[in-house]
């Protein structure tokens, strides 16, 4: 346990020296200016418009570990032969995976809560240019469950990621797999529903039909992850459905990263 | 020294270059963005797709280029054309099927589609659409009772409207008025009693009781009288001059005194109303939805 958690400090400092903070820092501030003065330019919905901004700020800012530090941080171990060295030691490879893992966790956690507390700024700011009148109804409650699950979403990605690193060695093929999960993730429920209504003119062979159903329980369902509307209306996220999308999330990490140590163990690092 | 010279004087003709360009292209875009057909064409369900976790902010940006384009008609004190609203129709469906619950669209839908392209049926379907994803909100049906009773000239359809609106949990208290009022007008005068006694029992709040029996009251108070007109025409087949002649005939005991203030008279068309117009003296619950929004 020990050695996981080592490695998982290491893995966090390592993601801070590539200077993440400072940049999310800056998109921070930008958010904030940004999101103040374009809800401004709309006519009721003002704290809707200002939470839009920032939540989708806060999801963005969670998507860049998954995307770029989690595949070149593994790519950079495997390339520079940090792992032989990390390896060498008395660390098995599923306690390198699983500390490697939370590190980047670690990671997701710091950058979403930064930006989180930067749409609390900017509701603030939202507060002093407009009137709180506008920003009443906003449920600080939701924000908090809407930023928590869309953080285990990109956990899951992170997991893919992990997986799609243990099966191919090169970081370009890692991309397009994680891009590809991604847009699958996000879309295919409402390919599942369009699929189910009957929509005139438009038909659909039995086996696609089946194969789109397989897919979707196959590749995660990140669009499930996406609470931010019911944030942005303040309305009220039920125990049972954030108790089911943790349960949901959990198991697809348990399952990834299950794998991933299964194809990582074989793996001929030599 | 030379180099640096040069690369000063790169710089300062790629950023006047820049800004030209930049210039340039602005006012390009604003001779296309007189058109909003492209984007309004786009499928609902494919652009709800393709937005993967932005649904959110791809509709707030629909929504901004459509309240553009119409601002930029209203700056040029023009108006578009059916084509142009048909795809103003399409692009607010379209922010409405990315975000229902996302209240300026509706807002747009009856200003502009409802009230100046006189597109009512597409605007009530919409408008109805807030209904049922707007729970909490009595605004949906407040804008379909003012399109059916003012626009349409759907009595009946209004009262329905109004009647779930009064319901919502965050209506305020003059739209049970507002109801009353109606209703009255329509001859309606027992759905009307019936309707602020339910609201009346529903209702924890003792304020809001109170504003409501004094509105029974005066509604019951115009019931009694109208029986006494009715009883005069059965009578003498012809209306009375005034009130009065009803206590003078003894078909009435005598007339009531109105607790909003008024004093109760009757109308050309053998009517009774007040003078008060049964509203309250209070300025703060006359006002309007738009008044008190604003405030």
């Amino acid at each position: 346990m020990r050695v996981i958690f080592d490695i998982a400090i290491f893995t966090f400092k390592e993601g801070l020296r590539h200077r993440i903070l400072y940049g999310v820092i800056i998109f921070a501030s930008l958010m904030i200016c940004l999101s103040v003065l374009l809800s401004g330019m709309f006519m009721r919905d003002i704290s809707k418009i200002l939470l839009d901004i920032c939540l989708s700020a806060v999801s963005l800012g969670g998507l860049l570990i998954p995307f770029f530090l989690a595949i070149n941080l593994i790519a950079y171990d495997l390339e520079s032969r940090t792992v032989y060295s990390i390896l060498s030691l008395p660390v098995s490879r599923s306690r390198y995976i699983l500390g490697k893992y939370f590190g980047l966790c670690l990671l997701i956690f710091l950058i979403m809560g930064v930006l989180t507390i930067a749409t609390f700024l900017a509701i603030q700011g939202g507060v002093f240019l407009f009137s709180a009148y506008y920003f009443s109804s906003i449920s600080v409650t939701s924000i908090i469950i809407a930023v928590a699950v869309a953080a285990l979403g990109n956990m899951v990605l992170l997991g893919c990621v992990f997986f799609w690193s243990s099966v191919t060695t090169s970081s370009f093929l890692v991309t397009l797999l994680t891009l590809a999960t991604y847009t699958i993730g996000q879309t295919i429920e409402e390919i599942v529903r369009f699929m189910a209504v009957q929509t005139p003119g438009v038909s659909f062979s039995p086996i696609f039909k089946k194969a789109i159903e397989v897919i979707l329980y196959i590749f995660p369902n990140l669009s499930s992850f996406d609470l931010k509307q019911q944030a942005a209306h303040a309305q009220i996220i039920s125990l049972q459905h954030t108790g089911l999308l943790f349960g949901y999330g959990l198991a697809y990490i348990g399952v990834m990263l299950g794998l991933t140590i299964f194809f990582f163990s074989r793996r001929d690092l030599s | 020294m030379k180099r640096g010279i040069s690369l000063a004087i790169v710089v300062c003709i790629a950023s006047v270059l820049s800004w030209y360009t930049c210039k340039q292209l602005f006012a390009l875009h604003t001779d296309q963005q007189s058109s909003l057909e492209t984007l309004s064409i786009l499928p609902t369900e494919i652009v709800k797709t393709a937005s993967f976790e932005f649904k959110g902010i791809t509709s707030d940006y629909i929504m901004l280029k459509t309240m553009t384009y119409l601002g930029e008609h209203l700056l040029a004190r023009t108006t578009p054309n059916m084509g142009e609203w048909q795809n103003v129709y399409n692009l607010l469906k379209l922010v409405i099927h990315l975000d229902p619950l996302f209240w300026d669209p509706y807002v747009l839908v009856e200003t502009m589609l409802v009230m100046q392209a006189g597109m009512i049926e597409q605007g009530n379907e919409l408008l109805e659409q807030a209904a049922k994803v707007r729970t909490q909100d009595y605004r949906p049906y407040f804008l379909l009772w003012y399109n059916a009773f003012y626009l349409q000239g759907d009595v009946s359809k209004a009262e329905q409207y109004m009647n779930k609106a009064v319901r919502r949990p965050n209506a305020p208290t003059y739209l049970a008025g507002v109801a009353s009022r109606m209703s009255l007008q329509t001859g309606r005068l027992e759905s009307s009693i019936t309707l602020l006694t339910q609201l009346m029992n529903e209702t924890p709040n003792t304020t809001y009781k109170e504003y409501l029996q004094k509105r029974i009251v005066a509604l019951q108070m115009l019931g009694y009288l109208e029986i006494g007109v009715n009883k005069y025409k059965k009578k003498f087949n012809k209306l009375p001059n005034d009130l009065n002649e009803l206590v003078e005939l003894q078909l009435i005991e005598k007339i009531p005194t109105d607790p909003y203030g008024g004093s109760f008279f009757l109308t050309k068309n053998g009517g009774v109303y007040t003078t008060s117009k049964l509203l309250q003296t209070n300025k703060k619950s006359a006002q309007t939805p738009i008044q008190e929004e604003k405030k």
